[in-house]
Parts: structure tokens; C-alpha cells; sequence
């Protein structure tokens, strides 16, 4: 078996524990069946890409997105447990080198981002079957969810590698995890939000993500959607470009 | 063929020197110790050895392989048991060991083998399916021992690696060392518990600020370094105070203490004098001595010694 492989199967078994396979599934099961259905009481059926959807369609497609930034943070920063836990230098003195080590935590953030996407969408299908699923959409909601998890674990290395003590590596962790995903259009359509939401909202790339995701998955019309996967992949090259020039720097 | 073959290596971080200009030759199938005092180098050398970080100058060789030119090669014939611990959190005892087989491409049912014999052999049977973060710290350095065991090498390099280690487990580490050193494999260990390197090393290096002081077997160190020694006398009754300031004072004595009411030990260049003018006083103060007890000098002596020399 090539090196990036094995090291990469190692990152997969490492971080995927069954407690954090748990929390990285019942965190959208949750807003999907819970909040999803129990604000459908209040938030009546709106208009998104010119379709009408309801509130549990909707939610259910953004907490599939969700899942990718919470199983890419969660892969990517093993490179800072491993440095924290003397793993990193360990690896480097085998068989391996430095890139390999980078590409196998990047690989390992897109199976795991797409093995827990597809469980969560499972968890999500019986909602949203009722949006009109296609094959198609299906494919290229796949494609779209492997550029996103590169993008996040490219903030999960770039955390991992500037970030040293226990205490920053959280609160920072933390403070971007959720600056992300409530200023995004998973739980909501930013263009309803007040306008600094929506401006914040236009930066974030989980509102790409979950935009494009939304149009690919339930065949929605969205003028702007090529821009919004230009700017999706521009900021994933960029933050990648970032994470192995930052990668590239750590001293042992 | 020398496992590993240093010239005038120098390693500096800043405009501090690390490691200034050493050299040395380790063979194969030999059990080389690098001891040192803590900041001497040690730990740069490995990692220079090792190829985790480069040379400033110097040549080094490992296994017949340029540390620079062909890392890859050195990296897949060595083994390393870290100073710092290195362990996977998340991982029980039994995944992380056949997880580091995998690592190192071992082939399943020999990864199958390996483990169960490791885990006998390291007493990590009990805590098999405990995760590395739950255990204490010597288990921890345990796994961590045992796992380097996963995979075959042929140059091993251990940096402190009884640290944390309860005596038994000490010993069976070292026995186990032992064992693959009479295998073929040659292993490179630096410890600051010098009967380990008593026990385990055909040579030893000493180095102290970055520089070899000196590179030889326990056994010639001892001989050319290991001038001062203990002598214990023992007597029946209490040993008279006056006794041990007049012993004291001998020209062959470099100092004498009680280390108990009954027992006065010397230090000394000459034992063999000493010893005479002490059992010579003795009878002088009437004292019934009940036993005498000459020490060799322990490779730590030697150390101390060559240490405190050079600094």
C-alpha cells in the first residue's frame, strides 16, 4: 500500500472515534429533526432558487453541508494533536515524508467530510425526498462537498499549525466553528438577514457551500451560482495554498 | 560498514553551537550510548541522525546512506524510540500498536503476531483495550517502546527510552533491547541512568556542551577515569566522631562522612592506602571492625568526574 495511503488510513481510524462519529451525526440529525420541525410552526414555506421550500428541506440540505466543516475541522487539526502528543516527529522519522504526511491529513479530511455527509444525508433523505432529489444533483453535490472539505480542513491545519497551547487551540477553534456556521446559510437564507449578517454572510464560504449544495441536491435555480462556486474554489485554493505554506514552516 | 559514521557534524540554532564539530563511528551490530548531561546535544544528534532536522556542517552517514542526499532510505531502516512521549489519544493499546504496524506496511497476520508477543512481553495485556490518553504515564512509555517493535530495522536509536519505566519493566526493556541487539540490530541509546549503558553499551560516548570528551567501553573508562573510590569500614558500636575527622585528614583521603552511626565511608584516589592507614587507625582506637567494603568505580563515577572536569 502507497505511503499516503496508509498514513491517511491512519488519520481516517485515529480521529474517527466512535464519540466523535456520534457527535459529528447527531449535531445535524438534531437541527434536522428538532429544530427543522419544530420551527416549521413559524416559519412558513419560502421562495430559495425559485422553488418553494419548506423550513425541515431547507435545514435538512444545509446540516448536510454542516457536517462537512465539523468532520474537516475535525480530521485537520490532527495535525495538532499529533504535534501536541509527539506523533508528528514520530512520522517523520518513518518511512514518510513531510508532503506525504499533509496530503494524507488533506485525504483523510475528504472521506471523512464525505462519509459523514452521506450518513447525515441518509439521516436527512426522509425530509428531503420531499424537495425533488436528482441523480445528477446528487453528483454534483458530491463534488461540491469535496471542495469544502478541503477548505475547511485547510482552516483546520492553519489553526493547527499557528495555535500551540491547549487553551487558544479551543476557544479559537470554537470561536470560528460557530462565527461560521450561524453568519452562513445553513440554518437560514442570509439574503433575509439584516444586512451586516448578509455581508458577512458573502465572505463565509459555508454559505457557499451550502448554497451550492441546496442547488445541486434539490435542482434549484440560482443565477448567481457559477460565481458562488468561483468563489467557493478560489477560497479553497487560496486557504490550501496557505495551510502547506504554513505546513511547510513547522519546525520540529 | 559502520552503521553510523559522523565527522566534524555541527549543529547550531541562532549563534548557539548545539552540537561543535563531533565525530564518531558506530558498528554495526554494537550498542553505542551517547550520555550526556541535559543541553549537552544528545537529543540534536538523534534528530540529525534520524534526519528529522539537517546538519549545519558536517558528514553524517547512517546505515551507508548521506542524512541529506538519501533521508528516505535511512528513515525505512531505522527505528525510534523518542525522549518525548508520542502517542495517539484516541487509540486503545491493541489499535495503536497494529495501526503503527500498518504504518510500516506490515503485513496483517505478522502485525497479528507481533502484537499479542509485544503485548505479553511489555505487560500491556491488561490494558489491551485502554486508550493511550487513560494510561499512566509508564504504561504510556511502555506502548511507546513496544511499538517501535512493530516493524523491522536495523539501526534502533533510543533517546531516554526507560524514562517513567517502574524497575521490572526497566529491566525487561533492557533485556528485550539486549535480545535484538544479539539479532543484528544495532542500537544507538542515550540515557542518563548509566547502569543502563553499564548493562546494554559495548561503547560509550560522553559528550558535554556539544563536544565528545570521550568515546571507549565501560570497562576502559573505568580503568582510565574511575580514580576515585568508595571505601566503606563498618565497625561494632558506635564509630567515634574523632575517628572520622583524624581518617578526614589523611593525605590519602579526600573526604570521610558517617553514613551511619556504626559505618564511616571514604573517597579516595588511593584506596589501597587509605584502606591501610584506616584499618591502622582503627586499631589504634581500639575499634572491633565488623566489615570493609571497597566500591569499583561506576560508569557514573567516571561520568561525574569527566562532567565536572570539563566544566
Amino acid at each position: 500500500m502507497h505511503s499516503i495511503l496508509r498514513l491517511t488510513l491512519r488519520a481516517f481510524i485515529s480521529s474517527l472515534d466512535k464519540a466523535t462519529l456520534f457527535f459529528i451525526l447527531v449535531f445535524p440529525a438534531f437541527f434536522i429533526f428538532v429544530m427543522g420541525f419544530a420551527f416549521t410552526g413559524i416559519i412558513p414555506d419560502f421562495i430559495v432558487g425559485g422553488a418553494k421550500l419548506s423550513y425541515p428541506v431547507f435545514l435538512a440540505s444545509g446540516a448536510v453541508t454542516f457536517t462537512v466543516i465539523n468532520s474537516g475541522m475535525t480530521v485537520g487539526v490532527i495535525i495538532w494533536f499529533d504535534r501536541k502528543y509527539g506523533m508528528y516527529e514520530q512520522i517523520l522519522m518513518g518511512p514518510f515524508r513531510r508532503y506525504e504526511y499533509l496530503a494524507s491529513i488533506i485525504l483523510a479530511t475528504i472521506l471523512v467530510s464525505l462519509l459523514s455527509a452521506g450518513l447525515a444525508f441518509l439521516i436527512a433523505l426522509p425530509v428531503l425526498i420531499q424537495g425533488g432529489l436528482t441523480f445528477q444533483g446528487f453528483l454534483y453535490a458530491g463534488l461540491v462537498l469535496i471542495v469544502g472539505s478541503v477548505l475547511f480542513g485547510s482552516i483546520a491545519i492553519i489553526l493547527s499549525v499557528r495555535l500551540r497551547s491547549s487553551e487558544s487551540f479551543q476557544v479559537f477553534n470554537s470561536f470560528i466553528f460557530f462565527i461560521i456556521l450561524f453568519t452562513s446559510s445553513v440554518f437560514y437564507p442570509t439574503e433575509y438577514a439584516p444586512q451586516p449578517i448578509h455581508i458577512i454572510s458573502l465572505v463565509n464560504p459555508l454559505t457557499y457551500l451550502a448554497d451550492i449544495f441546496r442547488a445541486g441536491l434539490l435542482g434549484l435555480a440560482d443565477p448567481m451560482l457559477f460565481l458562488k462556486i468561483s468563489v467557493l474554489a478560489g477560497e479553497s485554493l487560496i486557504l490550501l495554498i496557505l495551510a502547506v505554506l504554513m505546513f511547510n514552516r513547522i519546525r520540529v | 560498514m559502520h552503521a553510523i559514521h559522523v565527522e566534524s557534524l555541527v549543529k547550531s540554532f541562532g549563534g548557539r553551537r548545539a552540537v561543535d564539530g563531533i565525530s564518531f563511528q558506530v558498528d554495526e551490530g554494537e550498542v553505542f550510548g551517547f550520555l550526556g548531561p541535559n543541553g549537552a546535544g544528545k537529543t540534536t544528534t538523534i534528530k540529525i541522525l534520524t534526519t528529522l532536522i539537517k546538519p549545519t556542517s558536517g558528514f553524517v552517514e547512517v546505515l551507508g546512506y548521506d542524512v541529506l542526499q538519501q533521508a528516505d532510505e535511512v528513515r525505512k531502516r531505522i527505528g525510534v524510540v523518542q525522549q518525548q512521549e508520542s502517542y495517539e489519544l484516541n487509540l486503545s493499546v491493541e489499535r495503536a500498536l497494529d495501526l503503527y504496524g500498518l504504518m510500516w506496511d506490515v503485513p496483517r497476520r505478522l502485525r497479528r503476531e507481533l502484537l499479542e508477543d509485544l503485548l505479553e512481553r511489555f505487560g500491556l495485556g491488561e490494558v489491551r483495550k485502554v486508550k493511550a490518553g487513560e494510561l499512566s504515564i509508564g504504561m504510556r512509555r511502555r506502548l511507546q517502546v513496544a511499538r517501535e517493535f512493530m516493524h523491522d530495522m536495523d539501526l534502533l536509536f533510543l533517546d531516554e527510552p526507560t524514562i517513567g519505566l517502574d524497575p521490572i519493566a526497566r529491566r525487561d526493556t533492557l533485556n528485550f533491547i539486549k535480545r535484538k541487539s544479539d539479532e543484528g540490530v544495532t542500537v544507538f541509546l542515550t540515557t542518563h541512568i548509566l547502569e543502563e549503558a553499564e548493562y546494554l553499551c559495548n561503547r560509550v560516548a560522553m559528550i558535554n556542551k556539544g563536544r565528545i570528551l570521550v568515546v571507549d567501553t565501560p570497562q576502559n573508562l573505568k580503568r582510565f577515569f574511575g580514580g576515585i573510590r568508595r571505601v566503606e569500614m563498618r565497625v561494632n558500636g558506635m564509630m567515634p566522631v574523632d575517628f572520622v575527622s583524624r581518617i578526614g585528614s589523611d593525605d590519602s583521603v579526600e573526604s570521610a562522612q558517617l553514613t551511619d552511626p556504626q559505618t564511616v565511608t571514604l573517597v579516595t584516589k588511593s584506596p589501597g592506602e587509605a584502606l591501610s592507614n584506616m584499618l591502622r587507625l582503627a586499631e589504634k582506637f581500639r575499634l572491633e571492625v565488623v566489615s570493609v567494603y571497597a566500591a569499583e568505580p561506576s560508569l557514573e563515577d567516571v561520568f561525574i568526574d569527566l562532567m565536572r572536569g570539563d566544566n
